[in-house]
C-alpha cells in the first residue's frame, strides 16, 4: 500500500512527509537534527526521554510533544529549535543525569556514549538538580557482557530490542518511577540468560550500562566516535 | 574607573580534587608568558582565606568534600567578580563524590582499619582537631554557590581554558557550545 | 606554658596539609606534625566496580602524576587476567611512564624549586614561582616549560591524553606509537636530553656552593626503599623491591611485588588522614623509610644511561658507602632521574617495537593481583581482590607520598629544632626553611596549585588555653 504524501513545515521549511510517520522520521529525512536518546529506528517509540520535544503550533496544544511519537499531519507547522525548547531539553538531561551516577571519566563507554554526547551537543556545562548518588548493583555474571544499574538512564532500549528484534524479552524494567531499575528475571543474573554480546539490546544501550566485556577502552582517546565528531542520531548495531 | 590600568587579578583553588585541572592549566605551555602578562596571578593567595583579596577571575578546581572546602569555596564567592567551576569535581562530583553511595564511617574504616597492610591494634580512625571533618556527603560547586561559569572536562583541555580565559580577557562570555567541539568534552 | 606552632604551608585555601610544631614549657621544640587533610574513601568506594575501570578510574586520585597509578592499575589488572603483556605494550608503557617521569620531574624543579635556588631560599615569595622565574631568567623558564611540555607529549603519543591518558589496558594498551608521534619525537628528544644535562648542571653548582647545607639541612636517619633489577640497577618501570636501614644494611632484597605484605605495614596516628608505612621486621617507628629519587639512589647500585650513570657516580662518590641523609639531595636525585627519563625515551624510539600492533594478551582470570610501580615520587603500591566475575571485593593503595610521611614529619621536626630554640625570637625565616624542607619530597599534596603561585605560610602561635600569642603571616 502506498503511503499518503503530505506536506509539513519545520522550522519554517517546507518539508515532505507520509501520512503516519511520526515528526522525528520527517524531519531526520529533512536532515534536521533533532536530539533523541529513548528513540531508535530499529523499535517502537515510548517517548521516554523527553530529548525529542518538539512546538507544534495551530493545533490548540500548548505544550511541547515528543516528536518519536507524534504523528505528522498535513500542514503540521512543528518548531524544533526555540529558546523554550532548548531549555526543557536541558532540563530534562540534567534530571536524567541527577538521577544515577553518570560519571563520565572513568566510564568505558565515555567518547562513545550517546547520552554523554547529547550533552555535548546541547551544550550541558553542569547539573543544576542535586546528585542523588544511588549505589545500584553491578552485574558482571555474563562471561561477555556487563550490566552496571550506576549507568542506566531507564530508556527501555534493551527491554524493546531484546523483545521485538532478540525475539528474547530479556529485559525488563521493574519498580516505580525513580526507583525503576533494568532487570532480568526479576533479580536474576544476565549469566543465567540467554542473551549474547551480539543482540542488538546488548549493540545499542545509549549510556556505559550495557557494554560488552574485553572492550573497555580499547580505542585511543580522540579517535572514539564522539571525539571529533557531533552527534547526528542514534548508534547502529554492529 | 576609567583610569584603572591594573591588570585583571586570576585567583585559583583546588578543592577536592587531583590537581589534574590545574596541571591542565599549566600545558597552555608557552602561553602561560602571555598569559602572565594579561594577568596577575593571585594563585592559592594566602594562608589565611579571610586575606583572600577582591579578584575578577577564580577558578575553582574540586569537589566540596569537608567543612574546609566549604568555607573557602564561600569565601572565594564573595570576593571573585566572575567564578568558574572548573573540571569535573567540582561541576558534576566525580571520583571525590564516589563516597556518597556510601557512609563516611564505611569509608574511613575500611582504610584505617580494613585495608590489609595496615596495622592498628587501637583501632585509631584520624578524627583530632587537626583534621577537618568530613561532609556527610560530597557537594558539587554549583550546589554551595552560584558560579558565573562551568568549564567541564577531566580536565578541561588547555585549549578550552586557553580559550575561555582569552575570551573573558576580551570581555566576553562564550556559551558552552562556543568552545570547539573537540575541546568541550567531560572525560 | 607550652605551645602549639601552627603553620599551613599548603595554605589554607588548598586545605590540604597544614603543620603545627609543640612546644615544650622551655620554649623548645617537642613534637612537629605534617597534617594531611584529604580524604577521599577510594579504598571503599571502589568496591564492586569491575576490575579494569581501575586504570583510568584510579588515576583521578592525582592529576600530577597520573600515568603512575594509570600503570600500576593496568599492572594488576595484568596480573588478574594472568596476560604476557605483549613486547609492543611494554614498550609503549614504558615510554608513557618516562615521559611522566620527565614531566612531573622537570615541573617540581623548574616550576617549583629552581626559584628556591637561582633566587634564593629567602628571596621574594611573590617572585618565587614560574613567574617569577619567567621574569628573572626568561631563557631558562621557556627551557623548563619545553621540557615538561615534551613530557606531557610523549604521554599523550602513547596513552592518547596528556592528563588521565586511556592507553594502558588490562593486559596491554590500546594503540601503538604513529609514525608522526615517533617521527616527532626522535626530532626533539637530543635536545631535550641536552636540557635535561643543563638542569642537572644547575643542581650539581648550587650542591658544591652550599655542601654544607645539603649535608645538614632536614638531614635524619631513616630506611629507604626502592625498586631495582637482579644485579641491582636503578629501575622505574619494573624490578624488584629492595628495602635498606638508615646505616646501608639490606633489610631485604629482590622481593616480587606481589610479596610487599611480607615487609610492609602501615601504622594510623590520630591527627592524619595519611597512615605511616614501615619496615615490617623493623617495627613502628624505627621501621619508617622513604621513597623516592633518593631513596632509589640509596638503594641501587647502578643506572643503565650513560649521561645518568656519569651523575649517578657522582652521587655515590658523594654518598661514600653510605645512605645519603639530606633532604636537599633529593633534587639532585630528581634531575639526574629526569635526564635518566629522557635519555629511555630516546632508547625507546629506536625500537621498531613501539609500533607493533600485537598490543594486548588475556589469559585466565584469578582473584587477586598486585601492581607496583616507581612513580616520580617513589613506589606505588596497588593491590585488588575481585570476586569471580571480576568485580573489586577489596583495594589497598599504598601511595608514594604515604611512604614519605615520616620523611617529611621527621624534617619539619628536624629543621624546626634547629631554628626554634628556648628565649630565641621565632622569625620568619622558619617558613622558607619548612617549605623547602617539605617540597624536597615534592608531595603531591602540595605542588599543583604553587607550579604558577606563591607558597605563603603562617605561623600561630597558640598557648595551652588555644590563644593566638603570636603570629607571623607571609603574603
Amino acid at each position: 500500500m502506498k503511503k499518503e504524501k503530505i506536506t509539513i513545515t519545520v522550522d519554517g521549511k517546507e518539508v515532505a512527509a507520509y501520512a503516519g510517520e511520526t515528526i522525528l522520521d520527517a524531519a531526520k529525512r529533512a536532515g534536521i537534527y533533532i536530539p533523541t536518546l529513548c528513540h531508535h529506528p530499529l523499535l517502537s517509540n515510548t517517548g521516554a526521554c523527553r530529548m525529542c520535544v518538539v512546538k507544534i503550533e495551530g493545533t490548540g496544544r500548548q505544550n511541547l510533544n515528543s516528536s518519536c511519537t507524534t504523528p505528522v499531519n498535513d500542514g503540521m507547522v512543528v518548531t524544533t529549535e526555540s529558546p523554550e525548547i532548548k531549555k526543557m531539553r536541558r532540563l530534562n538531561l540534567e534530571l536524567i543525569f541527577s538521577e544515577r551516577n553518570h560519571q563520565c571519566p572513568f566510564c568505558e563507554k565515555s567518547g562513545n556514549c550517546e547520552l554523554q554526547a547529547v550533552a555535548y551537543r546541547l551544550g550541558m556545562d553542569y547539573v543544576r538538580f542535586p546528585f542523588l548518588w544511588p549505589k545500584k548493583e553491578v552485574d558482571a555474571s555474563h562471561p561477555d557482557i556487563i550490566h552496571d544499574a550506576n549507568r542506566c538512564m531507564l530508556c527501555g532500549r534493551c527491554v524493546r530490542s531484546s523483545e521485538e528484534v532478540d525475539k528474547k524479552g530479556v529485559f525488563a524494567i521493574k519498580g516505580r518511577g525513580i526507583d525503576s531499575d533494568v532487570t532480568v528475571n526479576i533479580d536474576g543474573r544476565l549469566g543465567d540468560t540467554e542473551v549474547t554480546k551480539d543482540d542488538v539490546a546488548i549493540q545499542i544501550c545509549p549510556t556505559g550500562s550495557l557494554c560488552e566485556k574485553g572492550l573497555a577502552y580499547s580505542e585511543r582517546y580522540g579517535e572514539r566516535r564522539f571525539d571529533m565528531k557531533p552527534i547526528e542520531g542514534p548508534v547502529e548495531p554492529k | 574607573m576609567a583610569t584603572k590600568k591594573s591588570k585583571p587579578i586570576v585567583a585559583t583553588c583546588w578543592l577536592a580534587g587531583c590537581a589534574g585541572c590545574h596541571m591542565s592549566l599549566l600545558d597552555i605551555d608557552e602561553r602561560i608568558v602571555a598569559l602572565s602578562e594579561l594577568v596577575d596571578f593571585s594563585v592559592s593567595p594566602i594562608t589565611d582565606f579571610k586575606e583572600l583579596p577582591e579578584v575578577d577571575i577564580a577558578l575553582i578546581e574540586g569537589a566540596v568534600a569537608n567543612e574546609d572546602n566549604m568555607e573557602v569555596l564561600k569565601d572565594f564567592r564573595k570576593k571573585a567578580k566572575f567564578l568558574i567551576a572548573f573540571g569535573d569535581c567540582a561541576i558534576f562530583g566525580n571520583l571525590p563524590a564516589m563516597r556518597n553511595a556510601f557512609t563516611v564511617k564505611e569509608c574511613l574504616e575500611e582504610a584505617f582499619l580494613d585495608t590489609e597492610s595496615t596495622v592498628n591494634p587501637n583501632g585509631i580512625i584520624p578524627t583530632g582537631e587537626d583534621v577537618p571533618k568530613l561532609l556527610p556527603k560530597v557537594l558539587t560547586v554549583p550546589q554551595v554557590v552560584k558560579t558565573d561559569y562551568n568549564l567541564p572536562g577531566c580536565p578541561p583541555d588547555a585549549d578550552a581554558i586557553w580559550f575561555l580565559l582569552t575570551e573573558l580577557l576580551a570581555g566576553r562570555v562564550p556559551e558552552p557550545t562556543e568552545i570547539p567541539y573537540r575541546d568541550f568534552k567531560f572525560d | 606554658m607550652s605551645k602549639k606552632i601552627e603553620i599551613n604551608p599548603v595554605t589554607r585555601v588548598e586545605g590540604h596539609g597544614k603543620v603545627t610544631i609543640h612546644l615544650d614549657d622551655n620554649g623548645a621544640v617537642e613534637d612537629a606534625r605534617l597534617h594531611i587533610v584529604e580524604f577521599r574513601g577510594f579504598e571503599k568506594f571502589v568496591q564492586g566496580r569491575p576490575f579494569w575501570e581501575m586504570p583510568t578510574l584510579s588515576q583521578r586520585m592525582c592529576g600530577i602524576c597520573p600515568v603512575s597509578h594509570h600503570l600500576a592499575a593496568a599492572k594488576t589488572c595484568d596480573a588478574l587476567f594472568s596476560s604476557k603483556v605483549p613486547a609492543g605494550a611494554d614498550k609503549i608503557r614504558r615510554m608513557m611512564h618516562n615521559g611522566q617521569v620527565l614531566q612531573s620531574h622537570a615541573l617540581h624543579f623548574f616550576h617549583l624549586c629552581a626559584a628556591d635556588f637561582l633566587l634564593g631560599f629567602d628571596s621574594d615569595p611573590a617572585q618565587r614561582n614560574v613567574i617569577g622565574l619567567i621574569n628573572a631568567d626568561p631563557e631558562l623558564a621557556l627551557k623548563a616549560v619545553r621540557l615538561r611540555k615534551f613530557g606531557q607529549e610523549v604521554i599523550q603519543f602513547t596513552g592518547g591524553k596528556k592528563i588521565h591518558p586511556t592507553g594502558a589496558i588490562a593486559g596491554g594498551v590500546n594503540a601503538p606509537v604513529t609514525d608522526e608521534a615517533r617521527k616527532y619525537m626522535r626530532e626533539n628528544v637530543d635536545q631535550i636530553i641536552q636540557w635535561g644535562i643543563d638542569g642537572v648542571e644547575i643542581c650539581l653548582n648550587y650542591y658544591k656552593e652550599n655542601v654544607d647545607l645539603f649535608n645538614t639541612f632536614a638531614s635524619f636517619d631513616t630506611g629507604y626503599m626502592g625498586s631495582v633489577n637482579e644485579e641491582g640497577e636503578l629501575q622505574l618501570y619494573d624490578g624488584k623491591l629492595r628495602g635498606i636501614d638508615a646505616n646501608g644494611q639490606i633489610v631485604f632484597d629482590q622481593l616480587p611485588y606481589e610479596n610487599y605484605l611480607d615487609e610492609i605495614n602501615e601504622a594510623v596516628e590520630d591527627w592524619s588522614y595519611m597512615k605511616f608505612p614501615f619496615f615490617k621486621k623493623l617495627g613502628y617507628p624505627e621501621g619508617s623509610y622513604r621513597v623516592g629519587p633518593l631513596a632509589r639512589f640509596n638503594i641501587a647500585d647502578s643506572i643503565s644511561t650513560p649521561e645518568a650513570g656519569k651523575y649517578f657516580d657522582i652521587f655515590k662518590e658523594i654518598a661514600n658507602g653510605k645512605p645519603v641523609k639530606g633532604s636537599l639531595f633529593y633534587h639532585f636525585a630528581r634531575l639526574v632521574e629526569m635526564l635518566h627519563a629522557t635519555e629511555l625515551i630516546k632508547e625507546g624510539l629506536e625500537d621498531d617495537d613501539i609500533q607493533s600492533t600485537d598490543l594486548i594478551h588475556k589469559g585466565k582470570m584469578i582473584n587477586e593481583g598486585v601492581g607496583i610501580i616507581e612513580a616520580p615520587r617513589g613506589t606505588l603500591i596497588h593491590h585488588y581482590k575481585v570476586d569471580d566475575d571480576g568485580l573489586l571485593e577489596r583495594c589497598n593503595l599504598i601511595v608514594a607520598t604515604t611512604q614519605n610521611n615520616v620523611g617529611m614529619n621527621s624534617a619539619v621536626s628536624t629543621i624546626a629544632k634547629s631554628f626554634i630554640q628556648p628565649g630565641k625570637e621565632i622569625t620568619e625565616g622558619i617558613l622558607n626553611r619548612i617549605e623547602v624542607g617539605i617540597r624536597c619530597y615534592d608531595p603531591c599534596l602540595s605542588c599543583a596549585t604553587h607550579a604558577v603561585g606563591q607558597m605563603p605560610l603562617s605561623v600561630d602561635i597558640v598557648d595551652k588555653q588555644g590563644n593566638v600569642v603570636k603570629q607571623l603571616v607571609r603574603d
